[in-house]
């Protein structure tokens, strides 16, 4: 594992009408690393992530600096940070639901560049990665289960080449063992090469799979460091985990 | 007047409101906006038409193409101009805007072609068809075809192109197909000249049927928002549908009842649809 960023944050404020809800001085992933990002509801885990983006469902205002292999990609509207390859799986509404899953996957646009760290997957490889998608080609997003929803959201993503992949709570509304089988594919694409920011409330799970954990509250981090030493960190293990912590 | 001749009727009129209808279709469809310029915007498209053939002396196969560029640069204007209006969805202030539009676009047009009636005739205006107790001229057939050929091509673009795909996209959610790497500013930019261009296209072949002034526009408008929301919101195939409904539903209604009444009654059949099915005829919306 290198030391250099591939992802860097800095300064990276998000604010809902005048309330500040995300303030980091810096966050970094680096190449091949799979970063947990975790805390409460409303801690500014998918304000951090769409922040990185620069996209959002509602009209946060954003400053600070966001870096890319080295390159301020801050100035850029979202669908040219999507291009230079940082893609982002959003929560709740993440796959075209009136398009089949075969047209979800289709490339939107020319293919992605090689090199420059790029992954390319092509459609045979998504499919490969989750069978299920190739069974349900010809069914409309709609017709998706939640689980097959999320993995057409990782595939999507995969197709239009990712250097970095944020995914923000794939846990979220799916059985106990879809979250562990969704966790460990995503672990899978990183010891592939892939580097991932990964959200998640269910703090057990992510534990399990993550590199370094980041531990958010009310915008701001309170906590980072690796997996092992996190699982011990007290404010970890009280309140997430469920340890009794003398 | 007898039945066959008014189904005639019916047909030319309703793939004429087709025609005028689709670039509405396909805005509605996709960007989710209205544009109630739109009847002045089939105005200038019958005059720029008008222009071409009678001052320039172009023939009417070059006027038509050279009057949907001049659509395509309105339409790309005016979305040009209010696009931070169109990323916020807001249709009220987007509807007072393309009205605005719609009024100076008239008031530029009385300027620069006069407010005298004009008369734009075509190679096939003039040449009429007998068929028995049938009467129809070759305008009427090329109405049709054109409307038949363009509402097909569209249908395939929409469902089996990148483009179509990419402008699906939109449709569906504007957020998500940025996460896609799609840039919605080009594809709103794209649809508002589309609008621009098929609306001059259907200037070009229906206007010639009456005579034409820089004041019409009203009843155009009107009719299109009939046929788009009948046709369900953005759906192709059902603006197809409604207008050929609508085009018979006036003819006969014109013919057997009354013609003064024909709106009011497809109004009343309008409001009766939607209370029944609130969608619209057509099935699936977003754009199909």
């Amino acid at each position: 594992m290198s030391t250099r960023p591939v992802l860097e944050a800095t300064d990276l404020k998000v604010a809902y009408g005048g309330n500040l809800a995300l303030d980091l001085p810096r966050i970094a992933v680096r190449e091949r690393e799979l970063v947990g990002v975790v805390g409460a509801n409303g801690a500014g885990k998918s304000t951090l992530v769409n922040g990185l983006l620069g996209w959002s469902r509602g009209s946060p205002k954003v400053s600070g600096s966001v870096m890319l292999d080295g390159k301020d990609i801050s100035k850029f509207p979202p669908h040219e940070r999507v291009k230079s390859g940082l893609l982002l799986i959003p929560e709740g509404k993440l796959v075209f639901t009136q398009m089949s899953v075969e047209e979800n996957l289709a490339a939107t646009g020319g293919a992605p560049p090689a090199g420059q760290g790029r992954r390319h997957y092509s459609v045979e490889d998504v499919y490969a990665l989750f069978p299920r998608l190739y069974e349900r080609r010809h069914h409309l997003g709609s017709q998706l289960s939640g689980g097959e929803r999320q993995m057409l959201g990782i595939a999507r993503a995969l197709r239009l080449g990712p250097r970095v992949l944020l995914l923000d709570e794939p846990s979220i509304g799916l059985a106990p063992r879809l979250v562990s089988t969704v966790l460990e594919t995503v672990r899978s694409l990183v010891d592939s090469g892939l580097t991932v920011l990964l959200v998640e409330q269910n703090v057990r799970a992510a534990i399990e799979v993550v590199d370094r954990l980041v531990l958010l509250e009310r915008g701001r981090i309170i906590a980072e460091g690796p997996a092992s030493e996190m699982r011990d960190d007290p404010r970890i293990a009280e309140a997430y985990l469920g340890a009794h912590v003398a | 007047m007898n039945f066959t001749q008014q189904l005639v009727n019916g047909i030319v009129l309703g793939h004429a409101y087709a025609l005028i209808a689709i670039g509405w279709t396909v805005l509605l469809g996709v960007a989710k906006l209205v544009n109630f310029g739109h009847g002045q915007m089939y105005m200038l498209g019958a005059f720029v038409t008008w222009y071409g053939v009678s001052r320039l002396g172009l023939p009417y196969f070059m006027a038509i193409p050279m009057a949907m560029l001049v659509g395509v640069a309105v339409g790309y204007v005016m979305q040009r101009v209010m696009l931070q209006l169109t990323l916020k969805q807001d249709l009220v202030s987007i509807m007072i805007v393309t009205l605005g539009f719609g009024y100076v676009l008239h008031g530029a047009a009385a300027l620069f072609f006069g407010s005298t009636g004009q008369i734009l005739e075509t190679p096939f205006s003039t040449k009429d068809i007998y068929w028995g107790d049938l009467w129809f001229t070759y305008q009427d057939i090329a109405i049709v075809v054109a409307a038949i050929l363009f509402f097909a091509a569209l249908k395939y673009v929409i469902d089996r192109t990148r483009i179509g795909r990419l402008a699906r996209m939109v449709a569906e959610d504007p957020q998500l197909a940025q996460l896609a790497g799609v840039n919605v500013r080009r594809v709103y930019l794209g649809v508002f000249a589309f609008e621009g261009a098929a609306v001059a296209l259907a200037a070009a072949l229906v206007a010639p049927r009456t005579p034409i002034l820089t004041s019409m526009g009203f009843d155009e408008v009107i009719i299109t928002f009939v046929v788009v929301v009948l046709g369900g919101i953005g759906s192709v195939t059902g603006s197809y549908m409604a207008g050929l409904a609508l085009g018979l539903f006036t003819a006969f209604f014109g013919a057997f009842v009354s013609p003064a009444y024909a709106t009011a009654a497809a109004f009343a059949v309008l409001i009766a649809v939607l209370v029944i099915r609130p969608g619209g005829l057509a099935v699936s919306p977003g754009g199909r």
